[in-house]
């Protein structure tokens, strides 16, 4: 099965302090994988490095194996990522957003899929509206669906559940979940250990800026089978050990 | 599990996303004068009154601006070139530093967006020029320049543009190593009150390298003039100083903005966000009473010392109580601005009761929940 994303031997630093030191990370196509870390731990400067709009100190990035440096173009095309919802145009109304991304990404085929998602987000009364007016969490959902924008074959999303109603998150995982089965790669940063441990197929736990376990489907299967411990029990356990 | 081929889309062509958003942008503003045509109307006419009484302003001081133009080019006519040639340079470097920071982080960073968009994007800039061209032509017919004084200042603003636009690649630190700008207080030096939050947020915008301009200005006037010199710097010092009391003034609409969820009510931090702006407006104005007093008498003095609190209180009561629609504070302000200007004119006597009518307005607005 071939690559969604391949990173080796990334490093990141804001000036004198480093951030992540050699992550080395691949993604299957059609595999759900979650990021979960304490704060700080570079889960947001580990997503934005694979968005490419953080500059590596070292290491590599391909998407869907195209070089994010050598051959941004073609990999930004491959990769669909919810920007931060503070940076969205403030004020364009969030159809403009929507349909101005589709021109863009030569996807205008694909805007009645956008506007489907926008409908199971409960989006849709929003978006003649600028985003300006907007909620955190109608942000957020606008953020989302630009990510989805098209077939993405990496789909990369930070945080994206925090700020989102309960029926929209619903949403999302099933949308998530439903691109992963057509072939897309998802990478989930996230805080929230119960949805990691039920919707994903692969955790990764990132600490002191690497790569610290990586928990593949069958130990998610174990971790949710026990009522004991679980993820949560299995994460505070390494952050303990780690101290 | 279900497998298909992804297509690999790809901009189709040389779409311009930002020229999009440029249009969209003005067809949003447009369609918002259409649905306020009151509000529209007044806007129009209040840039409208400005215009004209800015022209009316200059008119009058045509014969003096001459005589000074006359005066620059027969006796420092190599020094206003330069002055003219660093002040473009500087404009162009600091559009290109900001226009690469908006690449790296605007909302559009992630997106494939063809290599020549950004390369057309960055020539763009180079439109600057056409502001500076339309401000120095008639100042060159008025200092009666020859044809070979005019070409010489459009070849050297043109290749200062050009040492800028290439100049903003080059940075001490590089934008992108960094997170993304954040204001002065969202750093970590920012702890504790209000008033220290404000006191940071005014501090950066005096920071060194704000100041560095300023002693720019002393460096270009040639060694004659020093009094020209003087009153540069005092007018850069107090556009730095109105900067500052700016940023102190509207950290009140971020702070109600992140309170609005707290069960905190409004009066309790607002009385602490007041103090810093205020003790920055009675410092300016003593400051600028003291200079008018020495300079220019008693006339000036009066309408510094009664002008600046006046203007400046209501402009902090505006603020404060429309935090809640930061982006109706101008416009408010005009309408304020337009009511005392009309009683000026109609009835003076009248005007420390109007003034002192509107700021109770507004603090009953500002109080409400």
């Amino acid at each position: 099965m071939s690559l969604a994303l391949q990173v080796t031997d990334l490093h990141v630093a804001y000036r004198d302090h480093v951030v992540l030191q050699g992550v080395n990370l691949q993604l299957r196509r059609g595999e759900l994988a979650g990021l979960i870390g304490p704060n700080g731990s570079g889960k947001s400067t580990l997503i934005r490095a694979i968005a490419g709009i953080q500059p590596l100190t070292r290491g590599e990035v391909w998407i869907d194996g195209q070089h994010l440096r050598d051959a941004p173009l073609q990999a930004r095309a491959r990769l669909g990522f919810a920007i931060d919802p503070e940076r969205l145009p403030r004020l364009l109304t969030g159809r403009q957003c929507i349909e101005l991304l589709h021109d863009l990404r030569g996807a205008q085929a694909s805007l009645d899929r956008s506007w489907q998602l926008a409908a199971q987000l409960r989006l849709t009364p929003w978006l003649a509206a600028p985003v300006y007016s907007y909620s955190l969490g109608t942000r957020q959902k606008l953020a989302i669906v630009q990510a989805l924008i098209g077939e993405p074959a990496l789909i990369v999303l930070d945080e994206v559940l925090n700020g989102l109603d309960p029926l929209a998150a619903f949403a999302l995982k099933g949308e998530l979940r439903v691109r992963a089965n057509a072939g897309a790669a998802v990478l989930l940063a996230t805080h929230g250990l119960d949805v990691a441990e039920r919707l994903l197929d692969r955790a990764l736990l990132l600490l002191d800026g690497r790569i610290a376990e990586d928990w593949d489907a069958g130990a998610l299967a174990t971790f949710r089978a026990d009522p004991q411990g679980g993820l949560e029990h299995a994460v505070a356990e390494r952050l303990r050990s780690s101290r | 599990m279900r497998q298909k081929s992804l297509p690999s889309r790809m901009p189709t062509s040389h779409f311009d996303p930002y020229a999009r958003q440029t249009h969209l942008l003005w067809r949003n503003r447009v369609n918002g004068w259409r649905s306020q045509p009151a509000e529209a109307v007044f806007a129009a006419l209040a840039w409208l009154a400005t215009i004209a009484l800015m022209s009316w302003l200059l008119l009058a001081q045509l014969p003096r601006l001459r005589g000074y133009l006359l005066w620059l080019r027969e006796e420092h006519a190599w020094a206003t070139l330069g002055a003219c040639a660093l002040m473009v340079l500087m404009d162009q470097q600091q559009s290109r530093r900001r226009q690469r920071h908006d690449a790296a982080h605007d909302w559009l960073s992630a997106q494939p967006i063809m290599p020549a968009v950004r390369r057309r994007r960055r020539w763009l800039l180079l439109l600057r020029l056409l502001p500076f061209a339309a401000v120095a032509t008639p100042l060159l017919l008025l200092a009666k320049a020859s044809l070979l004084q005019a070409l010489m200042l459009a070849a050297s603003a043109s290749v200062a543009a050009l040492i800028g636009n290439v100049l903003g690649d080059f940075e001490r630190t590089p934008a992108r190593q960094t997170r993304p700008r954040e204001t002065a207080f969202q750093t970590s030096r920012a702890r504790g009150s209000m008033f220290s939050w404000q006191c940071i947020e005014a501090g950066a915008s005096i920071a060194p390298r704000h100041l560095a301009p300023l002693l720019l200005v002393i460096l270009l006037v040639p060694r004659g003039p020093l009094l020209m010199a003087l009153v540069a710097l005092l007018l850069l010092l107090v556009a730095t100083g109105i900067s500052a009391w700016r940023r102190a003034v509207m950290l009140i609409v971020q702070a109600d903005r992140w309170l609005l969820v707290e069960p905190t009510p409004a009066r309790i931090w607002l009385l602490q966000s007041l103090r810093l702006p205020l003790l920055m407006l009675v410092a300016g104005t003593l400051a600028l009473l003291s200079l008018a007093w020495f300079g220019a008498g008693a006339v000036l003095a009066l309408a510094v010392g009664a002008g600046l609190p006046v203007l400046g209180l209501l402009y902090l009561g505006v603020v404060v109580s429309g935090r809640a629609q930061p982006r109706r504070i101008p416009l408010r302000f005009a309408v304020h601005v337009a009511v005392l200007a009309a009683c000026t004119q109609a009835f003076p006597p009248l005007l420390p009761l109007l003034w002192g009518g509107q700021l109770i307005f507004l603090c009953r607005r500002s109080l409400r929940p």
